[in-house]
């Protein structure tokens, strides 16, 4: 009897203590102990109530985009004979840092290609503005868009505003959310044509129509049935009444909650901040080149006018690790503009250090605040209107 | 269902409470039972492979030990329908495409096979189990087999599906559930569950988020040199963590009904020699294979180093060979079984005049840094999908040499933090003996830890198991 109950005890002081933890959200509450230890900024100057506008945001941050073109074929047939600018690029375009000083948020924040859209709307002007942005866009998934946006006349743009970035030589690959778009047999077609090419972006377009046949595979029916085993059923009942527990849904939150905990340990204590300068390997260079280069030549095809524009980045944050790098990116994004006859439109250097957001109590490599906003959609506009746009 | 399920996890309570509810005769039959269930959670069709492969590992015992002059022959015979069984799910699609490889070297049509099987969970393991038992039985050491015996020994639910690897004489006898309750039991099995549980879900599945982006096809070929030596590091640690997650929770499930399975791990990255490493890695399969393969080939080739070492090397090629039908696996075993050969030709070399240079700390430390690399380098082949991506991998690691980071730091410091845990890992153990050793002389007050240190132990324990939750992820031996 005795081992017994103290074999309650230990399963029931375990449970106690876990739930304790689930109330107390520890993480949390270490992240802000060390916040306010390091001097880091109020937690309200990463902005989350983002100004949403599905008819000139491609809302889904790349994760639903056959969604969001949809609503965009809605939005633009209706005004036919309208010039069509798109713009594509990295999170700069849908993330706000408040930079130190700047008050915090009272709605909705905008971005920079949200002002330019409002320009556009208020000028009268029979030009359609939509920002395709997504966080670490990579030039492949540009290159994806464009052979998709090639084949729509419904939603194909005219001018195609692409951002260069240093960052985003980086990224590589498909992300989940864009193969369904492999479901239009044309397109399917045009991205098998890449993948077969001896190009180097060839084996990201090959890599995701491999994915994306396996994710057919996965929820075809075939597949369901092997799915379901038992097992997998009772689990799913079994996370199905668990998740009626107040408080268990909140695993997610905590999950979150202690990435940040590391992240801010990652920051504060190693001084290692989410961009560091960097030099770029040759075969990402080449792989990102191949695709901005075959972005342009089917832009051309397809009779879409593209520009380019240098994103700023900002001063406090070196991003080429020699300037060897420095010159070599430059002297890239120079020779596709020259190749294929693009204007670049330069930014690199035009938004001042104070008008940056920060990251924890480093600044903030990418993303700008309020005033920054602004500012970078005043000097495109001017730009674009000197280009004719 | 796996073993780092909810359903699983919360069944576990009932399941073991009732258990010890029982009268001990019921015991048995209730656990063979439940593993049955827990095994048709998965497939219940597949129940009948294990039932099949017992009856006739049953049947080639029984004639074995009523008819000894004959013993060879049902010997033979039982160890035949396990293999054939095994073969025919493991390697029936292996062997018909590299036939179909050759047949169009040839330009001969290709053979297709129209029916699909899948492989049953677990026939690695339990395969090996029922030729132990016919070993056994051979060499004397089974004088009655039992069907219920054998059955619930290759049926207990624990160690079904991954191992660890027992013989029947270590298991058999405990399977009459005699042991009292106690709550040391209770808490030996709770440690080691949640250690395991945090292993997989903590450790293991995020390296694995890392090291699959980084050995896809397209990553591969832009790894740089930096990139290709921190995802081979992470597959090791992924897969050690994975598996020896998967194993702490296997003993401690069984200690929750009084059983003791073997370990399989014991700090596998601190082996001093290649030698050493199979001593501490997946021990279970190791001792299996040291007894039942190594010994007859050692004794049989012992005047014959050249015989010896090839043997050496073929044996080991049927370890990576046991691990999944592919190429990527042999290559994994050769690799070990060259790393074998090489130490043991070492090793000879102490017999002669150079005794003192291979017992020399410079010699010690030479082959402990040996043995990690050469650990590292073949999980090469053992992760990547084809031989090219292997190939390739290999070739940044070695011979095209850059120096650039792909990924995020994070991967990086997620690398360098486990191969720091794998590091203090035996240090962290022996304090944990020492604390636990400590308070326990001082149970003549109040039992302090064994009601508020470790349940708050075990509570933060869950806690990083439940945020870290991952559904879609499987354990990575369960595919062998």
């Amino acid at each position: 009897m005795k081992r017994t109950v103290s074999s309650i005890v230990v399963v029931a002081g375990t449970l106690v203590f876990l739930s304790g933890l689930f109330a107390l959200q520890p993480f949390t509450r270490l992240s802000h102990g060390l916040d306010r230890a390091f001097g880091a900024l109020p937690p309200w100057t990463q902005v989350t109530n983002m100004y949403r506008d599905p008819t000139t945001q491609e809302v889904s941050r790349g994760d639903a985009v056959v969604e969001s073109f949809r609503t965009l074929s809605a939005s633009w047939t209706a005004y036919p004979g309208a010039v069509r600018v798109m713009l594509m690029g990295n999170s700069q375009g849908l993330m706000t840092s408040l930079a130190p000083g700047e008050a915090p948020p009272s709605g909705p924040e905008k971005t920079y290609p949200d002002y330019i859209a409002d320009h556009y709307h208020q000028a009268g002007s029979r030009k359609l503005f939509y920002r395709m942005s997504a966080g670490g866009m990579s030039y492949q998934e540009m290159l994806w868009y464009a052979l998709y946006l090639s084949g729509r006349p419904d939603i194909k743009p005219d001018v195609l505003l692409v951002q260069l970035n240093y960052q985003n030589f980086v990224n590589a690959g498909i992300r989940d959310g864009m193969l369904a778009l492999l479901s239009d047999a044309d397109f399917r077609n045009n991205v098998a044509a890449v993948a077969e090419r001896d190009g180097a972006d060839a084996d990201a377009f090959a890599e995701a129509l491999h994915a994306f046949d396996q994710s057919q595979r996965r929820s075809g029916p075939a597949a369901a049935g092997a799915g379901r085993t038992p097992g997998y059923s009772m689990e799913t009942t079994f996370r199905e009444q668990l998740d009626r527990i107040p408080g268990f849904t909140s695993r997610n939150a905590m999950k979150e909650s202690f990435v940040l905990l590391l992240t801010r340990l990652r920051v504060y204590l190693l001084h290692l901040g989410s961009a560091r300068a960097r030099s770029l390997s040759g075969n990402r260079i080449a792989a990102s080149r191949a695709a901005l280069e075959d972005l342009a030549d089917i832009c051309a095809r397809s009779g879409i006018r593209v520009i380019l524009f240098e994103a700023p980045t900002n001063p406090a944050v070196p991003l080429y690790l020699t300037p060897e790098d420095d010159r070599q990116y430059h002297d890239f994004t120079r020779s596709v503009a020259s190749r294929f006859g693009l204007e670049i439109l330069d930014f690199e250097h035009s938004i001042p250090a104070g008008e940056w957001g920060k990251s924890l109590n480093v600044p903030d490599p990418l993303h700008l605040g309020r005033e920054g906003h602004r500012r970078l959609a005043d000097l495109m506009c001017a730009a674009l209107e000197r280009s004719g746009i | 269902m796996q073993f780092n399920s909810y359903s699983y996890l919360l069944l576990l309570i009932p399941v073991t409470a009732l258990f010890w509810a029982l009268p001990v005769p019921w015991r048995r039959w209730y656990v063979l039972a439940m593993s049955i269930l827990y095994y048709a959670t998965w497939n219940p069709a597949f129940v009948a492979v294990p039932l099949v492969l017992a009856l006739g590992v049953h049947a080639a015992v029984r004639l074995l030990i009523a008819r000894p002059e004959r013993g060879r022959r049902w010997f033979w015979s039982g160890v035949g329908l396990v293999l054939a069984t095994f073969c025919f799910f493991r390697y029936r699609q292996f062997l018909l495409s590299n036939v179909n490889h050759l047949l169009a070297a040839f330009g001969a049509r290709p053979v297709s096979m129209a029916w699909q099987i899948a492989v049953p969970l677990g026939i690695s393991f339990y395969s090996f189990e029922a030729i132990s038992y016919l070993i056994d039985a051979k060499q004397g050491r089974i004088k009655t087999s039992r069907f219920s015996d054998l059955f619930l020994f290759i049926m207990f639910w624990p160690h079904l599906m991954a191992g660890p690897i027992v013989r029947f004489r270590e298991l058999g006898p405990q399977l009459n559930f005699v042991k009292p309750f106690e709550l040391r039991m209770l808490l030996q099995a709770l440690d080691r569950l949640i250690l395991g549980l945090v292993q997989k879900n903590l450790f293991a599945n995020p390296l694995g988020s890392w090291v699959d982006q980084g050995f896809l096809p397209q990553a591969i070929r832009n790894n740089s040199t930096v990139d290709s030596w921190a995802l081979a590091i992470g597959f090791g640690l992924q897969i050690y963590f994975d598996f020896a997650a998967y194993s702490n929770m296997a003993i401690g499930v069984a200690k929750l009904i009084g059983i003791t399975l073997p370990e399989n791990f014991r700090f596998p990255y601190h082996a001093h020699s290649p030698a050493d490493f199979w001593n501490r890695w997946h021990m279970t399969l190791s001792r299996w294979i040291r007894d039942y393969l190594f010994f007859p080939v050692t004794t049989r080739f012992r005047e014959s180093p050249g015989a010896l070492y090839a043997s050496l090397l073929v044996v080991m090629a049927l370890v990576g060979l046991w691990h999944g039908a592919g190429w990527g696996f042999v290559a994994w075993g050769v690799m070990h079984g060259a790393c074998l050969v090489l130490y043991r030709m070492w090793e000879s070399l102490g017999e002669t005049r150079l005794a003192a240079v291979t017992k020399s700390r410079l010699a010690a430390w030479g082959w402990r840094i040996f043995t990690l690399v050469a650990v590292t380098v073949a999980w090469v082949p053992f992760r990547a999908t084809t031989g090219g991506d292997a190939a390739t991998t290999l070739a940044a690691m070695f011979g095209r040499l850059r120096f650039g980071f792909s990924y995020p730091v994070d991967f990086y410091l997620l690398v360098l933090s486990m191969v720091l845990f794998c590091v203090v890992e035996p240090h962290l153990a022996a304090l944990w003996t020492r604390a636990e050793e400590g308070l326990t002389a001082l149970r003549g007050g109040v039992p302090v830890h064994s009601y508020l240190l470790r349940p708050a132990i075990y509570a933060c324990g869950l806690l990083l198991f439940l945020i870290f939750d991952d559904r879609s992820t499987q354990f990575i031996y369960f595919q062998f």
